[in-house]
């Protein structure tokens, strides 16, 4: 066949690719973009990697020793090798914490984001595309779930599971639990923008050519719409992210969130606060450190990708 | 297929203008306002008028894409509003439509391939993906595109060649009926040519009809039969083409035809004997809609809507006064 003259090129490496293109042009040129996407590098794959390196798994209480508890950094007089950033009053070793932490952290932010999409995405598809009554009755339920705290939501959704589930596994679907609460609360967004920039679409003309070849809609809004939408569905999501790993840590934090035996970097914050006064600041200043890290690193790559996505800025 | 192809009846839809009060229902003013009309399998229709005259709502209407308010449009002799959604969209593939905007109509995240075979896709979804690419690379040709264009993104293409994309797109299935509506007035005029070139050939070359639409008397001369010309939703004159446009009897017809360049006559001539209309005023209900503009009104024409009705040689006129 005639198609095989006209080959394409074998296609460059996909790092390549992103750097040649128009995004990743503005990337390179932005040393914001650039920093937070190293900070988060590097955030993500010490995280991941903990296993690897960190000197102690803290999930192992056999691991755990009394006699090390709260001992302070090492550059503190009192402080012992390898505690590099100290131990918790359980005797656990910070760094390890922080790093298994903020992989129960970036995990529970990443799949709450990602459910909160999937709920907003579908409502607002729906809602934009069929407009009329449908229209008006998703969007004053999710006018509703806005106008309540997002905390108060989650906080209600976490206590009303926990209490549905016995005690003896009520810790083992408290992520579960959390990524649901977080989504339940956070998927307005995703459904306003969505049905916002699905009215725009439906009324093109590319839409009309669909269903006059007898396109369904379902296939209509999957196919055809959806794509030509998600671009600022990705930027309230990366922005989204930061928020979402927060919401985790205050749920943590207020003790509807993760327990203390599977820790985030709620749960340590909320274990250090208490030991505050008594001088081991450590405990509480690492943790809220690292949280602070990532959201940072994820709000600086999602500011860029806002402002290298938005045509008026160009 | 014995029958004519397209049958509208009556046709009337009507929009809203402004909102409304709490009470009071919007005003609402009829885009098209009962036309008739019937397309013969190989006969193409084309459909005249400026701006607003309700020629795109027609075109609309009988792709079944709007409900009329009143009266009925029939392919094949089957109501196309009386059919089930699922019935409608199984003989969507008989009749198929080209857009005036190349631009807007291909969506923009789909490769050509995926964009011309979507119609083979929903018609025929048992197609194995090697001969619907055979049936893409075949119609690609029909219409002039090359066979790299099959992995290419709309944007990569010129505003002519889109146009193409888009009557592949329409062509694949192989419609009886292609609705046209302003399929070349996006293009710059070197390009128009080409497209109306295209469109004529593969009308003689696939049997196709066309119900085609255009603002431009001399794009619907060169491509239409028939020709009906339309004004403020009312059909006011239409015959087949040649007849209506050597010799118009409504004098909207004829200032349109005066209006088109001709090449081999006396620029100041031409000029002088053209027939022209006044300045469009306010339209009046219940009068002939040129009544306002036309030189030959008389006070009927501005108290009464002329009907259509039957002159000889096979052509229809609503006017009281009409010329020749």
């Amino acid at each position: 066949m005639a198609a095989d003259a006209t080959t394409p090129p074998a296609r460059p490496h996909a790092l390549r690719r992103f750097l040649d293109s128009d995004l990743g042009w503005s990337f390179r040129r932005s040393p914001t973009a650039v920093l937070g996407a190293l900070l988060l590098a590097i955030l993500v794959i010490s995280a991941f990697a903990a296993p690897l390196f960190a000197p102690q798994d803290p999930y192992d209480l056999s691991q755990l020793f009394v006699d090390k508890a709260e001992l302070p950094p090492v550059w503190v007089q009192g402080g012992e090798w390898p505690f590099i950033l100290g131990t918790d009053p359980q005797g656990r070793d910070m760094l390890s914490a922080i790093l298994y932490g903020t992989r129960v952290s970036l995990a529970i932010g990443l799949a709450s984001v990602a459910a909160a999409m999937a709920i907003g995405v579908s409502i607002g598809l729906v809602a934009g595309f069929f407009g009329g009554r449908t229209d008006m009755l998703l969007m004053r339920f999710a006018d509703t779930v806005l106008s309540i705290p997002t905390l108060l939501v989650a906080i209600l959704v976490s206590a009303i599971f926990r209490g549905l589930l016995p005690a003896g596994i009520r810790d083992n679907f408290s992520a579960v639990i959390l990524i649901g609460a977080i989504a339940l609360t956070g998927w307005v967004q995703y459904a306003r923008t969505v049905r916002a920039s699905t009215m725009v679409e439906r009324r093109r003309e590319y839409v009309l050519a669909a269903r006059i070849i007898g396109v369904s809609a379902a296939r209509i809004m999957r196919r055809h719409i959806l794509p030509n939408t998600l671009t600022p569905v990705l930027v309230a999501a990366t922005l989204n992210l930061g928020l979402a790993i927060l919401s985790e840590a205050t749920l943590s934090f207020l003790g509807v969130g993760m327990p203390v035996t599977r820790p985030s970097l709620g749960t340590l914050i909320r274990i250090g606060n208490q030991y505050l006064f008594s001088g081991s600041w450590w405990v509480v200043v690492f943790p809220a450190l690292q949280l602070g890290l990532i959201v940072l690193a994820v709000n600086l790559i999602g500011d860029w990708l806002r402002d290298a996505l938005n045509p008026k800025l160009r | 297929m014995t029958g004519p192809l397209l049958v509208a009846e009556a046709l009337v839809r009507r929009y809203p203008v402004g909102r409304g009060g709490l009470f009071t229902p919007a005003a609402r003013v009829a885009a098209v306002d009962g036309v008739d009309f019937t397309v013969e399998p190989g006969v193409s229709l084309g459909i005249v008028g400026e701006s607003g005259s309700g020629k795109s709502t027609l075109a609309r209407l009988a792709m079944a894409l709007e409900r009329p308010d009143a009266g009925r449009i029939l392919f094949r002799g089957e109501d196309l509003n009386a059919l089930s959604a699922s019935d409608l969209r199984r003989r969507r593939r008989h009749f198929q439509m080209v857009f005036q905007d190349p631009y807007g109509s291909l969506d923009p995240r789909l490769t050509v391939e995926r964009i011309v075979a979507e119609p083979l896709t929903v018609a025929e979804p048992g197609f194995d993906r090697r001969a619907r690419r055979e049936r893409v690379l075949a119609i690609l040709e029909a219409v002039g595109l090359p066979t790299a264009a099959l992995h290419r993104y709309p944007h990569e293409f010129s505003g002519g060649q889109r146009q193409r994309v888009a009557i592949a797109r329409a062509l694949i299935t192989e419609p009886a009926l292609v609705v046209a509506d302003e399929p070349v007035s996006a293009l710059d005029v070197s390009v128009q040519a080409q497209v109306l070139n295209l469109l004529m050939d593969l009308k003689e070359r696939r049997g196709l009809t066309y119900l085609f639409i255009s603002h431009d008397l001399a794009v619907v001369e060169h491509v239409a039969d028939r020709v009906m010309v339309m004004l403020r939703g009312r059909v006011v004159e239409s015959g087949p083409a040649a007849v209506l446009f050597a010799r118009p009897v409504h004098p909207y017809t004829r200032a349109l035809v005066d209006a088109l360049p001709d090449f081999d006559a006396d620029p100041a001539d031409h000029a002088a004997g053209a027939f022209r209309l006044g300045e469009p005023g306010a339209a009046e209900a219940g009068a002939c809609p040129l009544a306002d503009r036309c030189p030959r009104a008389k006070a009927r024409c501005r108290a009464e809507m002329p009907m259509l009705r039957a002159l000889a040689d096979d052509r229809h006129v609503a006017c009281f006064e009409p010329l020749g």
